[in-house]
């Protein structure tokens, strides 16, 4: 899932200082699984807002909504008669929802209130870790189930860097060196010849940033053709 | 063939240095160490932003040495340059006179003065090499015809210590398959583990030199710091160095420097040493005396 961080409650009232009537969306799917923009975290950031408002002798009108995804025009539709009392909306989804909330609301002032930083998986409460980056295409056949584009800082390809120390990453010696388990699980499944051979450059041309994916189902609906 | 290749492949034990380029543009004082030592080492290796630190391009800095008469060796890292600025680079330090090169992954931007740089690591050094010899073919790293071809002397890095070495083996016999011709090791400090590296190494028939730093108080303070680069210092060295004032831990450096060329030139396995220091220009004199280079 997309795991984003609440941006600092400064820079958030940085943003709104021109505004008096401020909507805080939230998005009921991944920031909400992380704790970083559900429904509980609109609610203790309009808490935080109100008080620090309060301190600078500001008053700012605040209204609270968490819709499913901000990433479905289907579930922002819903904002449709909310949004028009408010200024300014402080999207607490990730940067997809928050982009897809100002396209859907042009006029409307639309704000970010988290930085998204990764794909992570859930490790533990509170706890989450990248493990994909999205390369479009996968190498995880190759090297075990580990990602060495995400787990290696430097995203090697053909084994690891000089400075792996006793196993650990050099760059954060809290992490194991992705190649050094990938070796380890490729060696106990006997399949150590996967990364015998050179693999050559990766194709960077897949990752032309903005990306579209229609499924072969719906070319013809969308007129796209091979 | 490269000077550096011919005395190589001789059998005579060679001598490299690692020689910063400036961080900046006065380039005297690397001229002055060039001059100064010019006649008592093979070849300088000149290292690309070495421990991500910016500093005058590794190219420029292989040409100022090899116009005070010197041989260079140029550094390319895969950190800070995609593959076509890899190419033409490569094809630009070529038409300067240079062909001998070092190929890196780079260390990462964590222990350098310029954290918040974008990666590049397009390739990574196998993957370099072998884009190299592709140019040598007359192709470039997008499979276009090149008008007149280059011809490198290329070098990889190992780690002699690595542990585990498992994975790090099989990546150094990718970088032989790739078309290194020689390889310059991470500084080592622990000789029972070289020893063990190079008789695994041994059939690979390559040429191995090896990596010797003289530790001064910069590389203690640096690994105090979690900020040094490749292999620590051991823990029953460091501790003993950390009470030492500047000038006894820089004489202590030099008397493990000394014992350690002396250690790979009686092993005879290891086709030379590679010596790095923060001052080449002070210390490494005395040491070369000493060692009878």
């Amino acid at each position: 899932m997309i795991i984003a961080k609440r941006k600092p409650l400064d820079e958030i009232m940085d943003g709104v200082a021109g505004y008096s009537r401020v909507l805080l969306a939230g998005c009921g799917t991944c920031v909400a699984v992380c704790l970083a923009g559900g429904e509980k975290e609109v609610g203790l950031l309009s808490s935080q807002l109100a008080i620090a408002s309060e301190l600078k002798g500001r008053r700012i009108d605040l209204g609270e909504v968490t819709v499913e995804r901000q990433c479905d025009r289907e579930f922002l539709d819903e904002l449709r008669y909310v949004i028009q009392d408010y200024d300014a909306v402080i999207s607490l989804a990730c940067g997809v929802g928050i982009q897809f909330l100002a396209d859907q609301y042009p006029n409307k002032v639309i704000l970010p209130g988290v930085d998204t930083t990764f794909i992570g998986a859930n490790e533990e409460a509170g706890y989450w870790t990248e493990r994909c980056r999205m390369c479009s295409r996968c190498y995880l056949a190759q090297t075990g189930g580990i990602c060495p584009i995400t787990i290696c800082p430097k995203s090697l390809l053909n084994g690891p860097c000089s400075g792996t120390r006793e196993g650990m990453c050099e760059v954060d010696p809290s992490k194991p060196c992705a190649w050094a388990a990938i070796y380890d699980r490729l060696e106990g499944t006997g399949r150590l010849e996967h990364i015998q051979e050179i693999l050559p450059p990766r194709n960077h041309a897949l990752t032309t940033t903005p990306q579209t994916l229609i499924h072969k189902a719906y070319k013809r609906r969308y007129s796209v053709h091979d | 063939m490269t000077r550096f290749k011919e005395i190589l492949t001789s059998g005579k034990f060679v001598v490299t240095v690692e020689l910063d380029p400036p961080k900046g543009v006065n380039t005297q004082p690397f001229v002055e160490t060039v001059n100064l030592l010019k006649d008592r080492v093979d070849a300088f290796n000149v290292p690309d932003n070495r421990s991500a630190c910016i500093g005058m391009s590794s190219v420029a800095g292989a040409v100022l040495a090899r116009n005070q008469g010197a041989e260079s060796i140029c550094t390319f890292a895969c950190r800070d340059r995609n593959r076509m600025a890899l190419c033409s680079d490569l094809l630009g330090m070529y038409s300067l006179g240079i062909e001998n090169v070092l190929m890196v992954t780079g260390d990462y931007f964590s222990f350098g003065d310029s954290p918040q740089s974008k990666p590049v690591f397009d390739l990574d050094s196998v993957q370099a090499v072998r884009m190299a010899r592709e140019l040598e073919q007359g192709n470039d790293a997008g499979g276009n015809a090149l008008d007149g071809v280059p011809s490198f002397y290329i070098g990889g890095v190992a780690n002699p210590q690595a542990n585990p070495m498992a994975p790090h083996f099989n990546k150094f016999l990718k970088k032989i398959r790739a078309g290194v011709e020689f390889i310059q090791t991470l500084d080592v400090y622990d000789m029972k583990r070289l020893d063990t590296f190079m008789g695994q190494a041994k059939k690979e028939n390559i040429p191995i030199i090896v990596g010797i730093r003289v530790v001064d108080k910069r590389t203690v303070d640096l690994q105090l710091l979690g900020k040094l680069s490749g292999n620590p210092i051991p823990d029953s060295w460091i501790h003993e160095l950390a009470d030492l004032d500047e000038r006894s831990l820089l004489e202590s450096g030099k008397r493990k420097a000394l014992e350690l060329i002396k250690s790979v030139q009686m092993s005879g396995l290891a086709a030379g040493v590679h010596l790095s220091a923060g001052d080449p220009a002070a210390c490494l004199p005395e040491i070369l005396s000493e060692a009878g280079i």
